[in-house]
């Protein structure tokens, strides 16, 4: 029996069992992001039944779990892994050219990408790069969650967006072959309509006048049609319009609520006292606690007591007790 | 009509040590109200104190972030009733369900709102003492009040001293743990500041198991105060020799509070800078740029 050269496998055969294409049309053939091994469907199942083993290839010590086995996209196993490495990468990196102030900025960023993707499938500073990947999804988690969270709803919009296309698509046709088919009725009918018309005619009724008011017959109803679809036309029109439009309604409801100011305070703080401080009191038994170590180390300021003391005794002012008294409920 | 007539006592909402809670209405605009009912059996010397603290304080100040006390009556046992708004929820349930998804914007919202309350007490010389998610009530609207105002005192004379025994002990500011006994407002806002850590985390931020683990805790995690960032600390009266814990990087605080922005650190940090001197008042913290920046409160 010829040896199998596991460095070059035949397309269509599995070097585990080798099963071919040939005689198994069924065969699926599967990989393992870890190594890139194929094997197939059938081997995976057997290999792996009982947990994570390592990878059937020579010389691949890799340890493989079945679930991490995934149907092959690409026949050329590099482009296979090279998109599988951009996957990942993009899922961190997922900001868009708008989140850029300058286009210089945004191209950088792809370079970056560039930069990490080519590393990681040419096995190039793995550590460095992974390392580097690691630090960027920690330094923006809340930034790429947001970004993701964008993604999903702007997929949603397009899968809506494309209902609704084929939605009107499938209206349109009806309509236009309505059209047709009242066409070749009415180009019927007329022709047995002129002749009829003719045969019956009398001398004071003009062959002319018959076939004008059948050709606008024809017309009319042909205009029916089309405004039938212009109404169409304009309903896709603002449909689309307004599940454009609905899924902004968050960019518009922010700017909404920027137009009211925030207040830190509600609005409700004195910025000008109604008494004017002076620096300096002097008060000979206060003034001792400014240096007492105990007062000093608990935070207390004598200042904080002088401007306590002297807000109670103008705060007073512009209260009227029996005002209050008769607007508030019995406290 | 005023006083004990006005009011129809319903369902018994909860029970503590001193007071027991019933849900009412009050009569003349048919307002759901709570009541909390102060024991006074078991006390031979009266009225407990702080009944008549919340009584003292809750009078005073009328703010859209502190609980509204609307009527005291005493009833037919002499009994002292406190009628209060009803407020289903506070900000420890929803902390600890894990069934709630909470939002920047939610903890944005919530500091804001904790902080202008706190602001309010403060202006009017008062202190709460007693500031944690326990006694943030929620009313039905989202709006977070300050509640429990059962430690509160009134700061007057500098030269009387306070019990550094106060605050809930994971919200205990370091100079309380300390044993100061002239501090200000500046306790307050230590609290605010682990509530703010604990909104974050959702899970308290310093849970000591007892008052010298506490101290422990919270230099590990902020750094052990020095003569230099703190005048005159070693001479408060419990101060001993402490192991040297560096102050947290900007670096590392990150990493903690990994959702966190820039701002948001910034504002942490001045909350729980351990000198209660150099700590931000309320007036700062909510002039910060955090309350700025996106999304918006």
């Amino acid at each position: 029996m010829v040896e199998l050269d596991w460095d070059n496998v035949p397309k269509d055969l599995c070097p585990v069992c080798k099963t071919d294409k040939y005689l198994s049309p069924e065969i699926q053939f599967k990989i393992n992001p870890e190594c890139y091994h194929k094997i197939c469907d059938a081997c995976v199942d057997r290999i792996f039944a009982l947990g994570p083993s390592p990878c059937p290839y020579p010389n691949c010590d890799k340890i493989l779990r079945r679930n991490k086995f995934k149907a092959q996209v690409f026949e050329n196993l590099i482009v296979e892994k090279e998109c599988d490495i951009r996957r990942r990468v993009i899922s961190v990196y997922n900001k868009k050219e708008s989140d850029f102030q300058t286009i210089e900025m945004y191209d950088k960023y792809l370079e970056e990408i560039e930069d990490i993707v080519f590393n990681l499938l040419n096995k190039m500073d793995i550590e460095e790069t992974e390392n580097k990947l690691k630090q960027y999804s920690i330094d923006n988690k809340q930034s790429i969650e947001l970004n993701n969270a964008r993604k999903e709803q702007e997929y949603e919009k397009f899968i809506k967006l494309q209902k609704l296309e084929r939605q009107y698509k499938s209206e349109r046709n009806r309509i236009n072959s309505e059209i047709m088919e009242e066409e070749k009725n009415l180009k019927n009918l007329s022709k047995v309509q002129i002749i009829d018309q003719l045969q019956n005619a009398s001398i004071d009724k003009d062959p002319e006048e018959i076939l004008e008011t059948i050709r606008n017959n024809t017309i009319e109803k042909m205009n029916r049609f089309r405004s039938q679809l212009d109404k169409l036309e304009v309903k896709y029109r603002k449909q689309k319009d307004a599940i454009k439009r609905n899924l902004n309604a968050n960019d518009i409801k922010n700017e909404n609520k920027s137009k009211i100011p925030f207040t830190p305070f509600n609005g409700d703080r004195m910025i000008e006292l109604p008494f004017k401080k002076s620096d300096n009191y002097r008060d000979p038994f206060y003034s001792k606690l400014e240096e007492d170590i105990q007062f000093i180390a608990s935070g207390f300021k004598i200042n904080e007591f002088y401007e306590r003391s002297l807000n109670a005794a103008f705060s007073g002012f512009e209260c009227i007790i029996s005002n209050e008294k008769e607007s508030s409920t019995v406290i | 009509m005023s006083g004990i007539d006005n009011y129809t006592k319903s369902k018994k909402l909860g029970e503590g040590t001193y007071a027991v809670v019933y849900l009412g209405t009050q009569i003349s605009t048919n307002r759901e109200v709570a009541i909390k009912e102060i024991k006074t059996e078991g006390f031979k010397d009266g009225l407990d104190m702080s009944a008549i603290r919340e009584v003292k304080y809750l009078q005073e100040i009328k703010h859209p972030n502190v609980i509204e006390l609307i009527d005291v009556f005493s009833d037919s046992k002499q009994n002292l009733n406190l009628v209060l708004e009803v407020l289903p929820s506070d900000l420890e349930k929803i902390l600890r369900d894990k069934n709630i998804v909470i939002g920047g914007v939610d903890v944005k919202r919530w500091l804001l709102m904790l902080l202008r309350g706190v602001y309010h007490c403060h202006r009017n010389g008062i202190l709460h003492r007693d500031l944690k998610p326990n006694n943030l009530l929620m009313d039905r609207l989202g709006n977070l009040k300050i509640a429990d105002f059962g430690l509160a005192r009134c700061l007057s004379q500098p030269d009387e001293k306070l019990t550094s025994n106060v605050v809930t002990r994971w919200y205990r500011a370091p100079e309380l743990l300390f044993g100061a006994r002239h501090y200000t407002g500046a306790v307050d806002v230590w609290a605010v500041g682990t509530i703010f850590a604990e909104m974050m985390l959702r899970t308290p931020y310093l849970p000591g198991s007892d008052d010298a683990n506490q101290l422990v805790i919270t230099i590990q995690a902020l750094g052990t105060p020095t003569e230099e960032m703190w005048p005159g600390v070693s001479h408060l009266p419990l101060y001993n020799n402490l192991t040297i814990y560096p102050v947290p990087t900007r670096n590392e605080l990150r990493r903690r509070f990994a959702a966190a922005s820039d701002n948001a650190l910034t504002l942490l940090e001045g909350m729980m800078i351990l000198n209660p001197s150099k700590r931000w008042t309320c007036e700062q913290a909510l002039m910060s740029t955090y309350f700025v920046e996106e999304p918006t409160p």
